[in-house]
């Protein structure tokens, strides 16, 4: 069952031993990409044939093997392929760097994919140890660029806050409940009745906020701009994707599995100390705002997109408020729908940018040098906006109409505002691309990137992202019923 | 084929324009070859609407050429066409006027920058447009409703005037308003009633008006207030003062190929959807606020018509005058009897031919003089005196002013009538302020074509020539068809009769047979 995390340890160890062996030349760094796409897909062909399996604890029941973690650890492995293929291609990292932080992709993803499935805390806070380290020294990698620098400095204390605060919180509940196993904490957080319910609310708070931050929520987001436009584009891609997997997981372990009780109704209820429904429904509403009114006065554009991810977060948090199997549902077809977009609108970014800017400058008038990879972004773009007939409008849908089945209509109110604010900077790039005043030299931009093969590979892998936002956007019956599937299956 | 016909008529423009992007360059490259395949998809798309009314039974009420198939089973979402005697006019409307816009787009847009792609965003419009007007199922209806904006956002964006980037974004924002307001009602219909459906069928008839809800310790009527939130949804697209604050702006900047369809059909499906939305599904509460609609309407007429008094850009002019317009068709529908609801059909497509034509007689104006303001800033007229320079243009513009004014015989002529009898019984104030809008009208009509062709000659006025043979070929269908409605609008209620007498009733119970 943790076959793909055997692949990846596999493939990384295969990796650095023939780069050390070669000597960390071009030559080994094309066959340590091609290790890591291998070991990338040999994992996902792996995870797909498993995707249906019974949910089934492991090694001592500290392993819980379910549809969702599976799920989720399918767009993790998607994301560390893509990431590993614009890591290749990337102008911004130095030839040997490049093995490393490819290293580091497959390494912070077993750890990811080994979080998804744990249901014990100490080895939670030694995953969140791993990654933690792997994402500071991803975001360092440009050493010669000082928001790099400075990117990874602040990322270094961000790590560092939310192993604090998660490690507290172990301590506590443990100190409560003799174990660190989940599903027994669990029982006995339900069975008991404890006498002081305000050290647990301090312990559900402490390990609460370290899944608010990585999933970027409002305000616990401060960071995350900087980190996207410092760290070079492979990096920001697999962050912004990769962390929010990474925070919507914890909070279905923190909330839902840990400080929650499961009804015959497939409703998850809060713990009496703790409503952490309507928590959930409030930051939601925060984060989106927050994220898309400060987007519209940004300069940068990978500024702007990390804006745009906190506004996502905002609205796949907003569907884990519904605290029902449907809501999760929603939740993971927002999660799939908003990591094809941004891995496909960093994609493109890639193609066009250099290692110097990455700002707007660089996609302006694509559309007359480019037409086809413009098309490819504002396709992407409308879709993380939420406009049909593309895969991100199903999953607003979905969200939204949980939301109002729910009768949360201030919730509703507030989602559809963001959507319209949302679309109202998404067409400012769009516009971008269609200004007619290109100072560049289109033909000099081709330079250095017309190989035949890299094209080739470019536009396979925008075929392969722009063919899900649509078919899903226009047929997504047999996803969500697959979802839901999944989630009928969890023994939490 | 018959059985299929009208997913052949919504989705041939569809697969023109993947044809016109996708078509290698040996078979399709530049401007001429992108313009062809358009142009034949446009006619075929035509001819088979022409066909499709042709096959209609007019003596049934019930919609016909249906086509449903399972969709998202799931969400009982279908692919769910039909149409009825309402939305049969709409079908060969559209693929008129979207055929003469493309054979204007020869004319007025020559050396295009990128024509494949303005070719192929004028048939994804198309396609977008026709869906809506024979989608049956809400979730579709709302899909086909929403992508339309793509290609108006694009086709202004991109090959509009020199306010093109602020003109487009205003239209995409206001319209997405619209949207969150109908997705928010869309989602109310589908999940506060018991079986969760989008047939429109199936949840027609007042199946709403039994469900209450408390909203902060108040109860409310769920049928109210969804009517109400769809009804400002839509209202942004009609457009509805105060929410038309996009459409002059809009229009002044829209390819002059494409104004007429963005100033016809484009807002039609705003009218439409107010009756196939509103009146269909909430018929209590249209009961309840269908004097409301009228005096929405009635503002629409005094407010447009004013406006437009004081413009100095033609195409402004004209887009007032079509605001004003629409205020008709919202008296005509709020009325609530069989007359003035034909007399709002009726308005709905002759309205189209004479504001079309006005459209594309100013793109010849602007096409030869790059000019559209009448005075200039000392106020001398711009033009004048083109009625011995260009005496078909003056005629054909006669004809269009005075279907727009409703001289008898010609345009809105017969469906002013029918409004404003049908409402004179029910609403005397208000069909005295709507005579009022209509003397307005002809004041700034006769005005603006006294400053344009009689006169002095003005600054322009040597660079206007003649209407030049191909220009016919979108100007003269136009003029035929404004002198055809106005003499001969019977084939048109016959159709429409049994429709609209069946869905009145399911409104008002007993209705009058006016017509």
């Amino acid at each position: 069952m943790i076959t793909p995390e055997y692949i990846l340890l596999g493939t990384v160890v295969l990796c650095l031993f023939v780069s050390i062996l070669s000597g960390f030349n071009k030559k080994s760094t094309g066959f340590a990409t091609f290790l890591c796409i291998a070991g990338c897909f040999l994992s996902i062909v792996f995870l797909s044939a498993t995707l249906k399996a019974e949910s089934t604890y492991f090694f001592n029941d500290s392993i819980l093997i379910d549809g969702v973690s599976q799920f989720i650890k399918l767009i993790l492995l998607m994301t560390c392929l893509v990431s590993v293929v614009l890591a290749w291609f990337s102008e911004e990292i130095s030839s040997y760097e490049k093995i490393d932080l490819m290293a580091l992709f497959l390494i912070s993803t077993i750890a990811m994919c080994l979080i998804c499935s744990i249901n014990n805390l100490l080895l939670l806070l030694i995953g969140l140890l791993i990654i933690g380290n792997g994402y500071v020294l991803m975001t360092g990698l440009k050493r010669s660029s000082k928001e790099s620098v400075e990117a990874a400095s602040k990322m270094f204390l961000f790590e560092t806050f939310v192993f604090c605060l998660f490690c507290s919180g172990v301590i506590i509940i443990y100190s409560f409940t003799k174990t660190l196993n989940i599903h027994e904490i669990r029982e006995a957080l339900a069975s008991k009745n404890f006498l002081n319910p305000i050290f647990l609310s301090i312990c559900f708070g402490l390990l609460f906020i370290s899944a608010l931050l990585r999933l970027f929520i409002f305000p616990f987001h401060f960071l995350v701009p900087d980190m996207i436009q410092g760290s070079p584009i492979p990096v920001a891609v697999f962050y912004s994707i990769s962390s929010v997997c990474l925070g919507t997981s914890l909070i279905l372990r923190i909330c839902f599995q840990t400080f929650g009780i499961k009804t015959n109704t497939g409703e998850w209820m809060s713990l009496p100390f703790m409503d952490w429904r309507i928590l959930l429904g409030a930051l939601s509403i925060g984060t989106m705002s927050m994220g898309n009114i400060i987007a519209l006065s940004q300069k940068n554009l990978k500024r702007m997109l990390g804006f745009f991810c906190i506004a996502q977060s905002g609205i796949i948090l907003m569907s884990l408020s519904v605290s029902k199997q449907s809501g999760i549902s929603a939740e993971l077809f927002s999660l799939l729908s908003y990591s094809i977009a941004v891995l496909g609108i960093f994609y493109v970014l890639q193609i066009v940018s250099d290692s110097k800017e990455n700002d707007f400058v660089k996609i302006r008038g694509l559309i007359w040098k480019k037409p086809y990879t413009a098309v490819a972004l504002i396709v992407f773009l409308l879709s993380l906006s939420g406009v049909p007939p593309f895969v991100g409008f199903i999953s607003r849908f979905y969200v939204l109409g949980e939301i109002i089945k729910e009768k949360h209509y201030v919730l509703a109110s507030f989602s559809l505002i963001n959507w319209v604010v949302g679309l109202g900077y998404t067409l400012f790039i769009v516009r971008l691309l269609f200004s007619a005043d290109s100072q560049r030299d289109t033909e000099n931009e081709e330079k250095g990137r017309s190989k035949q093969f890299t094209r080739l590979v470019s536009r396979i892998a925008l075929v392969a992202l722009i063919t899900p936002t649509l078919i899903f956007g226009i047929y997504w019956d047999f996803l969500m019923g697959y979802i839901k599937e999944t989630i009928n299956g969890v023994l939490w | 084929m018959v059985d299929h016909l009208l997913s052949f008529i919504v989705f041939l423009p569809l697969l023109g324009a993947v044809f016109v992007i996708l078509a290698p360059k040996k078979i399709a490259s530049g401007p001429k070859t992108a313009f062809t395949v358009s142009l034949g998809i446009a006619v075929v798309t035509f001819l088979l609407s022409c066909f499709l009314v042709s096959q209609f039974d007019r003596n049934q009420s019930s919609l016909q050429f249906v086509e449903k198939q399972g969709w998202i089973n799931s969400l009982s979402i279908s692919y769910f066409l039909g149409v009825d005697g309402i939305s049969i006019f709409f079908i060969p409307l559209t693929t008129l006027i979207f055929l003469l816009s493309i054979i204007s787009s020869h004319f007025f847009a020559e050396k295009l920058k990128g024509s494949k792609g303005y070719y192929a965003l004028i048939l994804f419009l198309e396609s977008c447009i026709l869906g809506v007007f024979s989608a049956q199922d809400m979730f579709l209806f709302f899909m086909f409703w929403t992508a339309s904006l793509l290609p108006g956002y694009f086709l202004v964006g991109i090959w509009g005037g020199k306010n093109k980037e602020s003109a487009s974004t205003a239209f995409f924002t206001y319209q997405l308003f619209g949207c969150a307001l109908f997705l928010f009602a869309l989602l109310a219909i589908y999940y506060l009633r018991e079986p969760h459906q989008f047939d429109l069928v199936a949840l027609s008839g007042g199946k709403f008006s039994e469900i209450k809800f408390n909203f902060y310790d108040r109860e409310l009527k769920l049928d109210n207030l969804i009517f109400l939130i769809l009804f400002v949804g839509l209202a942004v697209r009609i457009p509805v003062i105060p929410f038309h604050g996009w459409f002059t702006k809009f229009i002044t900047e829209t390819p002059p190929a494409l104004t007429a369809v963005m100033s016809t059909v484009f807002l039609k499906t705003g009218c439409y959807a107010l009756i196939r939305l509103n009146y269909s599904l909430f018929p209590d509460s249209v009961n309840k606020f269908a004097e409301l609609i009228c005096v929405v309407g009635v503002i629409n007429i005094i407010y447009g018509a004013l406006c437009a008094i004081n413009q100095n850009d033609i195409r402004k002019l004209v887009a007032y005058g079509s605001l004003s317009h629409m205020g008709f068709i919202l008296l005509g529908i709020g009325t609530l009897n069989i007359m003035s609801f034909q007399g709002a059909l009726v308005s709905l497509v002759s309205q189209t031919f004479y504001i079309s034509l006005l459209f594309f007689l100013i793109g010849v104006i602007g096409n030869r003089t790059n000019e559209f303001l009448i005075f200039d800033q000392d106020g001398k007229g711009n033009f004048g005196s083109l009625v011995m320079r260009a005496p078909v243009l003056s005629g054909f513009f006669v004809i269009a002013i005075f279907s727009a004014i409703g001289f008898p015989g010609l345009g809105a002529f017969v469906s002013q009538i029918l409004i404003l009898l049908g409402a004179f019984p029910v609403h005397l104030t208000l069909t005295i302020l709507g005579l009022v809008g209509v003397l307005i009208t002809a004041g700034f009509f006769l005005g603006l074509y006294k400053n344009i062709f009689w006169g002095n000659q003005g600054k322009y006025s040597e660079m206007v020539t003649d209407i030049r043979m191909g220009e016919n070929f979108f100007l003269v269908p136009l003029v035929l068809l404004c002198l055809l409605i106005g003499v001969y609008p019977s084939p048109m209620l016959k159709i429409s009769q049994a429709t609209v007498q069946s869905f009145l009733h399911a409104i008002v119970g007993e209705t009058n047979d006016h017509s």
